[in-house]
């Protein structure tokens, strides 16, 4: 029962988390990620190819100055900066439709909600040590002039944990560096340099999308989830790096695909989306990656049984409105275009008309990770059983999919429910990170 | 309070059969135990989906265990009189 050992030493100086205390019984940790990977098979991810790359900048008032400016990266680059402007106007036209109609879940209010929540996005890809320095931050190091803070691995990762969630984090997971998953570095800008060898432990961290938002998925309020959790993401990922740099350490943003260090840092389980499922929050959580020198004790891989269950169950893939995601049986080597990463064995999706989907409707989408069996609340007391039932018995995906359809879980479109969130009462930023875990 | 109130109606329920004249069988019991559990899980569910918003899941959740909880418990009711 290794996963249930204390903090423990390989061979290579890593230490070891407790995985102990991070999950229910039912979520097991495994040495190796639950994919098939083969290093042979695969090249080196690419931001360039990434349709998720020009999200980011999607509501940047200069827009269509963006699109032209780089026209060979990302969403642009698999749409063609033509159909890209044609897709924005058709969008442009489209929200001002729904304002002027007060269409539900688009009215004007949730649409002024939604990019409000979508102000820090602007900020993601400012060099963020710029963002620091522009802030007024008192490092407490410096401050005191004392040395860097010391401590044995697990306390540093125990006090990284402790901050992160105080700062808005639902989760953590600890890795290191692993240059197979790394963007190249020639993609990492004019000022990027290889990262020195003590910058090797890597920091993962989610935040969840609020509940009562996803469920409104394909809609303006919708939007506005899945933008709350990407603001709720700047502040704790900013807050932990200046709690980092607080230390007396260095830290930087991980520049690589986030889902994969997620997968390895145990955080969830790549599903038939191709996109990370967490155990506890589903699959409406955001990653964010940060780099540092800071020693810490790191995590392990984990199995809820996902790979099984995600060939069962298939609801992303009936839900989703213009064919993204895979119905196939089984996961294959196959990938669907050059914005996946060959080398592993999943369900590749055409993520091409899922962006040019998400642009042209205005909406952030989100069907697929909305109607997962695993993102629920967990306040009934139902999830608790039925998580660790799926877990462990996942070949019987296919009954708890019919009950989970008969439960009526999953996203609404009704208007009634849609103009109802104005009514809710919820904690701040809709979430409930005392999320049950045990 | 909730459970506190479910777990004093669960134990009169159960105090009522174990003073009865004549002793009930183990059907009975079983039938008494697994009749309180699904009422109780059924309730839980009604209380937690009403608290996430998911009205339909609180009523089939009430609906399907709770009433199967009820029909053993009546079952158990009518084979101990």
């Amino acid at each position: 029962m290794e996963d249930r050992m204390s903090a423990v030493s390989d061979q290579s100086g890593i230490v070891y988390r407790n995985q102990k205390k991070r999950y229910p019984w039912w979520v097991k940790s495994v040495d190796e990620p639950t994919i098939e990977i083969d290093l042979e098979k695969t090249t080196p991810p690419s931001i360039y190819k990434s349709t998720a790359l020009v999200q980011r900048f999607l509501h940047r008032k200069d827009y269509k100055e963006f699109i032209k400016r780089f026209p060979n990266i990302g969403t642009k680059r698999h749409l063609g900066v033509d159909t890209l402007l044609k897709t924005y106007d058709h969008r442009e036209a489209l929200v001002k439709k729904m304002v002027q109609e007060g269409i539900p879940g688009s009215t004007q209010k949730d649409l002024a909600l939604a990019y409000a929540a979508y102000s820090l996005y602007y900020d993601s890809y400012i060099p963020l040590e710029e963002l620091t320095e522009r802030t007024s931050f008192e490092n407490m190091t410096e401050k005191a002039g004392v040395q860097p803070w010391q401590g044995t691995p697990e306390e540093a990762s125990n006090i990284i944990e402790k901050a992160a969630r105080v700062l808005g984090a639902g989760q953590i997971g600890i890795t290191t560096v692993d240059p197979n998953y790394m963007y190249p570095l020639s993609e990492g800008g004019k000022n990027a340099k290889p990262l020195p060898p003590e910058m090797k432990y890597v920091i993962m961290i989610v935040t969840p999308w609020l509940p009562e938002g996803t469920r409104r998925a394909d809609t303006g309020m919708g939007f506005m989830a899945n933008r709350v959790h990407t603001f709720l993401e700047q502040i704790t990922s900013f807050g932990l790096r200046n709690f980092i740099k607080g230390l007396g350490y260095s830290y930087t943003v991980l520049h690589a695909p986030w889902p994969a260090f997620a997968v390895i840092s145990g955080l969830g389980e790549l599903s038939r989306v191709n996109r990370v499922v967490s155990p506890i929050y589903g699959a409406g959580i955001n990653l964010y990656g940060i780099v540092t020198d800071l020693p810490l004790a790191i995590d392990k891989p984990i199995d809820f049984g996902l790979q099984t269950f995600c060939k069962k169950c298939k609801r992303c893939a009936e839900i989703c409105p213009v064919g993204v995601v895979s119905k196939k049986d089984e996961p294959s080597w196959e990938v669907e275009g050059e914005w996946n990463t060959p080398g592993k064995k999943v369900f590749f999706e055409k993520s091409k008309a899922c962006i040019a989907y998400q642009i042209k409707n205005h909406s952030s989408c989100s069907l697929c990770m909305a109607v997962c069996p695993w993102t629920k609340q967990d306040i009934s007391v139902i999830h608790r059983v039925a998580k660790p039932l799926s877990a462990k018995f996942p070949w019987a995906a296919s009954l708890m999919v019919m009950m989970d359809k008969i439960f009526g879980y999953g996203p609404t479109k009704d208007p009634k429910k849609l103009e109802e969130w104005w009514e809710l009462d919820l904690p701040a930023f809709g979430i409930d990170t005392t999320r049950k875990r045990h | 309070m909730r459970n506190f109130i479910l777990g004093i109606l669960v134990g009169i329920g159960g105090s009522w059969l174990f003073t009865r004249e004549t002793p009930v069988g183990w059907l009975v019991w079983l039938l008494f135990a697994a009749g309180s559990v699904l009422v109780v899980f059924g309730f839980d569910v009604l209380v937690g989906s009403l608290k996430e918003h998911e009205e339909r899941a609180a009523w089939v959740g009430v609906g399907l265990f709770g009433g199967l909880g009820a029909i053993s418990l009546v079952a158990a009711f009518y084979l101990s009189i």
